[in-house]
């Protein structure tokens, strides 16, 4: 398998704080990644150590196998990057931005931007800081994909688009992804764009890469479990498998991790009066997971499959 | 490509560059024949510092304060936009996925800058000096060799865009510790104006000190995060 990024290890401080901390994430080539997280679990700083804007304090990172190091700069012309809030120069036009970034690139595909442009109606004459976020998010995208890289790194593409922008824009990202071999890791507190587009997930939690695995494993590993019980729930807490629990007078709501068969026989040796299992969508597994007070809460890591994406 | 690249940079220095050279030229005016504009209230202030007709063009010293003041706001202003502005809008990420290393992005950043400064300054200082050649229009004799005060002063004013370009490519220190460069730099300034060193060690002095800042600043932008 050829993994595009590969980390070992990576560590960034801000001051006293661990950011990043020992972040182990390989993404094989035509994989669709989506980086999760609570603001501050530091995803844009990860990203930020991939694309070299910042530098991480111990660890490792390969592009295409090769150490970051050793890396010419060339190698950023097969890789798009979006950073968050979509920053161009807000003085030029849009067929200036255009003009200005053709010139870095050698494979720039200038009628496959101006289709682009076309088909966001992005008027070519208008300046950058009079478009709206949305606009701006396209023109960002349109930019980004003319060069034909392989490789989509981009820092919550969709922050702060209405939701009709904010399908466009995701619909125009399938397209782009339909070409096969290309590999995207993207940020993104939508969990719903992230449920339609991406193989493989990935949640930060305090800068600890706790899950690494496909959306649908993910989805079926977490399970809330209802009892009917009269009896208190707190010894339950000391389990690494279990991620929250609710209970009421005469309920108790569990979220568990790795929910199994072995799971089923310890909570019906309880001998609670019913046992309700539910599935969760990608959104509600993932609140239930990350706002866990739980740090020895079960990690979720799947090996991937030969052949990378779905 | 590289080329886009300084097109770019000039064109974001394009105004400063603008209203510091309409300033120069402006001061020029009032040193040649525009005194009747300082019997405007607003100019009258230039009477007195800058603007009174000059006995001997080049040696009374007031082109040169109108062109240390305005060159090193100038300055100040295109290394504040080419490093904390661009941090603050968010472009640094953008810049530097371009297909360039951070010294090589970080140099044409210089250049620019410099291309935009050395016109703006030396023009005023040319206009000003072609005025003084013409007979009759001064009472005093002139040579261009009168000139190059000016010339080394705008030679060695750039140590203060480069001290300028570490005070705000520095991270994680108090802004007070920050400002020790400029200090630094003020001292060098002035030692470089020590017209008793024969003009080659003055000019080694000037280009050595210009060298070493501009290897800290590559040293910054290769070891910073933005």
């Amino acid at each position: 398998m050829e993994w595009i990024i590969e980390t070992e290890g990576l560590t960034r401080f801000y001051g006293h704080q661990k950011v990043v901390d020992t972040v182990n994430l390989r993404i094989p080539r035509g994989c669709v990644y989506g980086l999760l997280g609570r603001n501050g679990a530091g995803k844009t700083t990860l990203i930020k150590m991939l694309m070299g804007v910042i530098f991480p304090d111990r660890g490792r990172i390969r592009i295409r196998g090769k150490d970051f190091s050793e890396l010419s700069p060339d190698w950023r012309q097969n890789v798009a990057y979006m950073p968050e809030g979509h920053p161009l120069f807000g003085w030029m036009t849009v067929q200036g931005a255009v003009d200005f970034s053709r010139s870095f690139y050698p494979a720039w595909n200038n009628d496959l931007v101006l289709r682009l442009l076309d088909h966001f109606k992005l008027p070519l004459k208008k300046r950058i800081r009079s478009l709206s976020r949305g606009q701006r998010a396209q023109a960002a995208l349109a930019l980004a994909v003319a060069p034909d890289p392989d490789v989509f790194i981009l820092d919550d593409p969709t922050l702060g688009l209405d939701t009709v922008v904010r399908r466009e824009f995701l619909e125009s990202l399938i397209q782009i992804i339909q070409r096969s071999g290309r590999t995207i890791l993207f940020s993104s507190h939508i969990l719903g764009d992230v449920e339609r587009i991406a193989d493989r997930i990935g949640i930060l939690v305090d800068g600890v890469l706790r899950v690494d695995c496909s959306t649908e494993q993910f989805k079926e590993s977490l399970r809330k479990v209802v009892l009917e019980v009269f009896w208190n729930t707190s010894m339950l807490a000391r389990h690494s498998w279990l991620v929250g629990a609710k209970s009421g007078s005469s309920r108790c709501e569990l979220v568990i991790a790795g929910y199994n068969e072995t799971h089923r026989a310890q909570l019906e040796v309880l001998a609670p009066c019913r046992i309700v299992e539910i599935e969760m969508n990608l959104e509600d597994a993932f609140i239930e997971y990350t706002r866990s007070s739980n740090n020895s809460v079960h990690l979720l890591f799947e090996e991937h499959s030969p052949g990378g994406a779905k | 490509m590289r080329m886009a690249l300084v097109k770019k940079e000039i064109s974001e220095l394009f105004y400063p560059g603008l209203i510091a050279l309409a300033v120069l030229l402006f001061q020029v005016g009032l040193l040649t024949h525009w005194s009747f504009l300082t019997r405007v209230p607003l100019f009258s202030l230039f009477k007195i510092h800058l603007g009174e007709l000059a006995s001997v063009p080049f040696q009374d010293g007031r082109m040169h304060t109108g062109l240390a003041l305005v060159g090193g706001a100038l300055l100040a202003c295109m290394a504040f936009w080419q490093t904390l502005a661009a941090e603050r809008q968010g472009t640094f990420p953008f810049l530097l996925h371009l297909p360039f290393s951070r010294v090589e992005l970080f140099l044409t950043k210089m250049i620019a800058a410099m291309g935009v400064y050395f016109p703006v300054l030396l023009a005023p200082v040319l206009v000003y000096g072609w005025w003084a050649s013409v007979p009759g229009h001064h009472p005093s004799p002139f040579d261009w060799s009168m000139l190059d005060r000016p010339f080394w002063l705008i030679f060695s004013l750039p140590i203060l865009y480069f001290t300028w370009m570490i005070i705000y490519l520095l991270q994680g220190i108090n802004f007070g510790m920050r400002l020790l460069p400029l200090v630094t730099a003020t001292f060098l300034m002035f030692v470089c104006f020590d017209f008793s060193l024969w003009w080659l060690w003055r000019f080694l002095l000037i280009v050595l000190i210009e060298a070493a800042l501009i290897l800290v600043i590559c040293n910054l932008a290769e070891e910073r995060d933005f």
